[in-house]
């Protein structure tokens, strides 16, 4: 509060860099550590692109934002927040929560991992069939013609 | 309150932030040979599946061959229980599954035969249930796999008998497997993976409840005299069950009328249906006494044995944990997935053919048959 805020740049696997305040990087376990190890006025991401990281800055811009201005967690900004993780998703196609899941999992922000996965089991809980989530989802069934029989007639009764 | 302003970006690609959303964007991944869902690792994989019914998790199984070798990995958490309704009238050879969650939608299991049809289930672990056939010979079976155990004969070797208090456990992977019963409260009797007959545990008659948890059988039985009720505990880890040295004693005089309060008119109102032991999982063991009055079921709960010395104080609060009594066990409680912390499910008949039971999550799934009603235990 009575210090000015300290940014710190990253830079993607691309090099694109984006200045943040530090509270902003200690939504990031991983980064956090970085931050506080190595006190480089610029941190270079090798694993995330520049595509990602925006997202991933823009999720923890918005989350460190309510924390110090909402106080209490059961205020309408928490409400708020929701609204904008739901947004957030919404706006998104499967490819960018694919990396976005890896690059959370990496730079360690559980929540914006847990909402990510959240995602895919929504999507998977709207396909009707495992064809259609294997439509959805871009997946080539590695399965022969026995074993997929097998693995259906186990899991029939699931199917409607 | 610090106002703040959020951050600037020097060079950042701000327009890649709003990109919208085109309707085949779904399929965007499909070719796209460097990133594929079913390569997603297991410890990601995992959190996508933690999150789906149970149904859909099943569902999921069938998508590749690298998600169903996930699945089998998979620690699911705590989700409500199902209902289990066997066949009945011979109509048919199949199981009805039901969520409590999902009104009036049934699944349906695949064709178990007729033999199953015409057996009776007397308990449920996981998936796995422990059958009893027309010729009255025991067999595990599980209920979506199909695989199946057949126990040694009971008729042959013991004669005719009821199987009383039945419990057992088998290892998911190496189908491991203990079964114990009750024989006419004369003795224990158990079998374990490669027995060809049943085992006598010495010592253990008038047994009146078991469980079986993390390798040891907790044995609830009134002594001869029946004036005490004693708890005994049996590891399984070796060759031969072996006992523990404590040994738990309760002098009946101080119950029964101590459990039972006394309703109107002085005269007493609830009624001992039935006395069981539970096991919670810090390795505590409860006996909990069930009562009927005033059209409706109560509870007394007594803790007789932890941290390895015996105990007996009353027990008002099952904390985070809730019980399932008919599995005599406590599970952790997490009350988003369904299973309401302080809380007791039981069902209210014993011979009822309706087993409730979760097939999802590891520690529910170690052993069920549950509840149909739950009762919050204030």
């Amino acid at each position: 509060m009575e210090n000015e805020k300290k940014m710190i740049t990253l830079k993607s696997s691309d090099d694109v860099t984006f200045e943040v305040e530090e509270a902003v990087v200690l939504e990031s376990q991983f980064l956090s550590h970085l931050v506080q190890d190595c006190p480089a006025p610029e941190h270079k991401i090798k694993e995330v692109t520049g595509k990602i990281l925006s997202k991933v800055v823009e999720y923890c811009e918005k989350h460190v934002v309510v924390v110090v201005d909402g106080g209490d967690s059961s205020s309408s900004s928490g409400d708020d927040l929701k609204k904008w993780d739901d947004k957030f998703i919404k706006e998104m196609d499967l490819s960018t929560v694919y990396d976005l899941i890896a690059a959370a999992n990496y730079l360690n922000i559980q929540a914006l991992l847990d909402l990510m996965c959240q995602r895919v089991a929504d999507v998977i809980t709207a396909c009707k069939d495992h064809k259609e989530i294997r439509e959805t989802l871009g997946i080539v069934s590695d399965y022969t013609a026995e074993e997929e029989a097998e693995v259906l007639k186990e899991n029939e009764w699931a199917f409607d | 309150m610090k106002q703040n302003p959020i951050v600037k970006r020097l060079r950042g690609y701000i327009a890649m932030k709003t990109k919208k959303l085109n309707s085949n964007s779904h399929k965007r991944l499909r070719g796209d040979t460097c990133k594929s869902w079913s390569d997603l690792p297991f410890d990601l994989l995992n959190l996508v599946f933690e999150r789906l019914s149970f149904a859909d998790f099943q569902r999921a199984k069938s998508v590749c061959s690298s998600w169903r070798s996930s699945s089998r990995q998979c620690v699911r958490k705590n989700h409500i229980p199902w209902v289990l309704l066997f066949p009945q009238n011979n109509q048919s050879n199949s199981c009805m599954l039901f969520n409590p969650k999902e009104e009036d939608k049934f699944y349906k299991t695949q064709d178990l035969g007729l033999e199953f049809a015409n057996s009776s289930c007397i308990k449920t672990y996981g998936s796995w249930l422990l059958m009893q056939n027309l010729e009255l010979n025991l067999y595990i079976v599980n209920l979506f796999t199909h695989e199946r155990i057949n126990l040694p004969p009971v008729e042959s070797q013991l004669g005719m008998t009821k199987i009383q208090s039945p419990v057992f456990w088998i290892d998911k992977k190496t189908k491991d497997h203990v079964v114990s019963w009750t024989l006419r409260e004369k003795c224990v009797v158990y079998s374990k993976t490669g027995d060809n007959s049943w085992k006598q545990i010495p010592k253990t008659s008038g047994c009146r409840d078991m469980v079986y948890r993390d390798r040891k059988l907790y044995l609830l039985r009134r002594r001869k005299n029946y004036t005490e009720l004693e708890v005994k505990i049996f590891y399984f880890s070796g060759e031969i069950p072996k006992q523990t040295r404590v040994r738990i004693e309760e002098k009946r005089n101080v119950s029964p009328i101590r459990f039972k309060p006394v309703g109107i008119l002085g005269i007493n109102w609830w009624r001992t249906v039935s006395t069981n032991i539970v096991v919670t999982v810090t390795g505590d063991v409860l006996k909990v006494v069930k009562m009927w009055g005033f059209r409706r079921w109560s509870f007394r709960l007594y803790k007789v044995y932890s941290l390895g010395f015996k105990k007996y104080e009353q027990v008002y609060s099952l904390g985070d944990e809730a019980m399932l009594l008919d599995l005599g066990i406590t599970v952790l409680a997490n009350d988003n997935d369904g299973i309401l912390r302080n809380t007791i499910y039981f069902s209210d008949c014993n011979n009822e053919k309706l087993h409730e039971f979760d097939c999802s999550s590891v520690q529910l799934s170690s052993r069920r048959w549950l509840p149909r009603n739950s009762l919050r235990h204030d």
